[in-house]
């Protein structure tokens, strides 16, 4: 009861005073439910700024690099690939033995009671479906994946339930290279037939040391460790891939402990991190060149000298230490150290810089001052849209007219396109793996007439780089290739990217140096999580 | 009453189908979706093969005839990328993007009402005019401004709340307040003005004039004249509240249909772009349609002007 002689004459609290009553509720209920869970000890949580490059599934026939995030943990190859190994080396995996037993035919011995993620027991059966279904283009989707790696691949025979041989159309160097990459795994055909392509591609059985427990396109990807997995099991219990587009988002994530590892981290947005307890830093210089693919069948850029001049007054020094901070790479070439010897070649340099040489070559190139359009993807490429100004203001200086172009997509059509931007990452440590899965007569740039080299050389030294099963002699040839490549200049490389890996102290995980960028390697003795 | 209802009614329909023929035309003017799905590009058999698949080599006027004959059959298409139903695709992330609106309107109202009673009533105080300039901040500065400071101070420097997901109602709190900052600034603006306008009404001064206590004069007689006009932008704050969340879901890595929408919209996904904004058409003209008819139950006037 209200005392009104010793508290006087009670007063109504004034209007806004009890306005504010519903606001105190309901932070109040806000404030009741606090409760964040932690990650368990061997549960892996992962940041990621890409998840689908617009191509949705987890199948093992993906080239994207968002799959290639993913897919490692999920599928299993018949050739393991060591991840790390100078010189390469190769390990059995899915197949326990192989041999040539013609020059185009390759013999393997399966490995025996491999399980499938769905149960099923894998055979020859599964090979041949898995692999068939690609190297015979079967599907538009496969398209991109024959084209990139396995286009010398005719077919796999079934020899017996245990047995098969692969047939290559021509003799293939780089066979057990191309027969370890991710997207040569092997699926299961009974699961495939059972559910169709559709479906498998989102919910996809493999035989890798992780499954797929659940797949949000856009959005999540939860795996197990797959306890039936023919290898040494997977060190973590279960890996969360999350899909965090925003940096700042994925930063904060990270030092809040809502995910233990991100990256795509470009240099300038590592300073929030260098301070932070437990979170560690890992740098990489990608074994990727970012690319201005030049039309060499346009009527303005197919004149070669126009083309040298552009390539010529590229200042690679100053991109990379204005927009990387330095800590990307300027080429000397197209290629990577990751190739390892004999086949990288450190004192062949066919990129140059000389802006003097450039302006002479417009005048003598007879250039009318026709617009030269640099069409660009304002947002695909990390510092993308400050390059192309960055080269537009150079080429200006050479003398060469040039417009910017900034589009979401090219078009099918590229006859109209004078120069766009790409990249040519090392999808395998061989120089083929950067230049054969970009430059071939399959590759888009060839098919779309965007890139013709003119010099009747090129075929035959490109023939001896690819083919040749003298290492020797495709080493030479693959430096008369790239001498030949710097005269076309149909392709003007900018630099290596750099970008950090960021993730929990306690975790210890290198960057793969044997696989195509942005592979996560999650398998055993790849990761260690916690003590 | 039904004449107008009926009347009402017909507009609506007519204004969602206007959006579909707008919605469908501007799809195909963004290119062919082959294009992106494709980077690498098909050889001309394939992408004729799949042009006839996705039934995108016919003229326009005849794509348009069957996707509407579809719709009427309910059937509202398959996405180009992930080869599912698009109404399953809505249907499994629409919750999310549910909770979040909901949370967020729950918010700006119930925060946003007493804002704006506190600028009216105090409004030469310095409590009066710090509400209002929180609300003018709300109202004038950016969703992702917003939502970047909020993750930057309450996640990365503070720890105190997460910035992404939607597990625990923590995660609620940093993306409600950024998707409520502008529905909240504009109901107290509203109610404000509003309050401030009736205040200066006769009628006011006859209840005080009766000997009635403040707060009945304040709650009773202001408040409740003062809120019509609140009430109709509520309705109005829907389509502001899908909009915005769109921009959201994206920072805070919220799995709501925004994302999903601006996945479509990057990647060509013209079945599932077509759905969202006829969906979400369909929404704001309901939601007005509503609001026409409640405008009539509460003032007959406007029946008979109709």
């Amino acid at each position: 009861m209200w005392n009104k002689k010793l508290f006087g004459k009670r007063t109504k609290p004034p209007g806004y005073l009890l306005s504010m009553v519903p606001m105190l509720v309901v932070l109040g209920m806000v404030f009741a439910l606090f409760g964040t869970p932690l990650a368990q000890a061997k549960e892996l949580r992962v940041g990621l700024q890409s998840f689908d490059d617009g191509d949705p599934g987890l199948d093992s026939y993906h080239t994207t690099n968002a799959a290639a995030q993913m897919t490692n943990c999920i599928h299993e190859t018949l050739i393991e690939r060591d991840a790390y190994s100078k010189p390469l080396k190769f390990k059995p995996a899915l197949a326990t033995s192989w041999k040539m037993i013609q020059p185009t035919v390759m013999e393997l011995k399966l490995r025996k009671g491999v399980k499938f993620h769905d149960g099923t027991t894998m055979n020859a059966d599964d090979v041949a479906f898995s692999l068939n279904r690609i190297w015979q283009r079967t599907r538009p989707q496969f398209e991109a994946v024959q084209g990139r790696f396995f286009y010398n691949f005719d077919r796999v025979e079934v020899v017996d339930p245990l047995t098969v041989r692969i047939h290559t159309k021509r003799p293939e160097p780089l066979i057990e290279i191309l027969l370890s990459d991710r997207c040569a795994s092997i699926i299961s055909k009974e699961y495939q037939d059972k559910v169709g392509f559709e479906k498998a591609d989102l919910a996809p059985v493999g035989a890798g040391p992780y499954k797929v427990v659940s797949f949000k396109a856009r959005q999540q990807l939860v795996l197990e460790r797959f306890n039936d997995y023919w290898g040494e099991k997977a060190p973590l219990d279960k890996i969360t891939f999350t899909h965090i587009p925003e940096i700042s988002s994925r930063i904060t994530a990270l030092v809040n402990g809502e995910v233990d590892f991100i990256f795509n981290l470009p240099p300038d947005q590592e300073g929030p991190l260098h301070n932070q307890k437990n979170v560690k830093l890992l740098g990489v210089v990608w074994p990727m060149f970012h690319v201005y693919a030049v039309n060499m069948t346009n009527p303005v850029t197919g004149n070669k000298k126009l083309r040298q001049a552009m390539d010529l007054s590229v200042d690679r020094e100053l991109l990379v230490k204005s927009l990387w901070q330095g800590k990307g790479l300027v080429p000397k070439a197209h290629q990577f150290k990751e190739y390892g010897e004999p086949l990288y070649m450190p004192e062949l340099v066919t990129v140059k810089y000389d802006p003097e040489k450039a302006k002479r070559l417009v005048k003598e190139s007879g250039y009318n001052g026709d617009p030269v359009v640099l069409t660009f993807l304002p947002h695909y490429y990390t510092y993308g849209n400050l390059a192309a100004q960055a080269i537009a203001e150079m080429w200006q200086k050479a003398g060469i007219n040039v417009k910017l172009q900034s589009i979401d997509s090219y078009p099918s059509d590229l006859k109209n396109i004078m120069i766009r931007i790409w990249s040519n990452p090392m999808y395998y440590p061989d120089p083929m793996g950067a230049f054969d899965t970009h430059w071939s007569n399959d590759g888009w740039p060839y098919r779309k007439k965007f890139f013709k080299p003119e010099n009747p050389k090129w075929n035959e030294f490109y023939e001896k780089a690819r083919f040749s099963t003298n290492v020797k002699e495709r080493r030479q040839a693959y430096a008369e290739l790239l001498k030949i490549g710097e005269d076309e200049a149909g392709y003007i490389l900018l630099y290596q990217p750099y970008e950090s890996f960021a993730m929990r102290s306690d975790i210890e995980w290198k960057v793969p140096t044997n696989m195509r960028p942005y592979t996560l390697t999650f398998r055993a003795g790849q990761i260690k999580v916690g003590k | 009453m039904i004449k107008f209802i009926g009347w009402r009614f017909g507009r609506a329909f007519f204004t969602v189908f206007a959006v579909l023929v707008a919605v469908f035309l501007a799809a195909r003017l963004t290119g062919n979706p082959l294009e992106v799905m494709y980077p690498e590009g098909l050889t001309p058999d394939q992408e004729k093969s799949l042009l006839q698949q996705y039934g995108l080599d016919k003229p326009v006027y005849v794509q348009f005839g069957i996707y509407v004959r579809d719709l009427s059959q309910g059937n509202f298409g398959i996405s180009l990328r992930e080869k599912r139903p698009v109404a399953d695709m809505y249907a499994e992330d629409i919750g999310a993007t549910l909770k979040l609106a909901g949370c967020a309107f729950l918010v700006s109202v119930v925060f946003g009402i007493p804002m704006g009673m506190i600028g009216a009533l105090k409004r030469r105080t310095g409590i009066g005019r710090l509400v209002m300039s929180v609300a003018f901040l709300g109202y004038a500065v950016p969703h992702f401004i917003i939502a970047l400071s909020l993750i930057l101070i309450f996640g990365f420097y503070l720890h105190w709340l997460p910035s992404t997901g939607n597990e625990t109602i923590w995660h609620f709190i940093l993306p409600t307040v950024t998707l409520a900052a502008h529905r909240f600034a504009s109901i107290a603006r509203h109610t404000r003005s509003s309050l401030l306008d009736v205040l200066s009404q006769d009628f006011m001064r006859t209840a005080r004039a009766k000997g009635l206590e403040e707060r009945v004069v304040i709650f009773k007689h202001a408040l409740r004249n003062s809120l019509i006009p609140v009430v109709t932008i509520l309705g109005l704050q829907i389509a502001g509240l899908i909009n915005g969340s769109i921009i959201v879901e994206t920072v805070f890595a919220w799995p709501g249909i925004g994302r999903l929408f601006v996945g479509a919209v990057l990647k060509r996904d013209f079945p599932v772009l077509q759905f969202g904004v006829i969906c979400f058409a369909a929404i704001v003209v309901l939601v007005n349609f509503l609001v026409d008819i409640l405008y009539v139950i509460i003032d007959p006037r406007i029946r008979t002007e109709a």
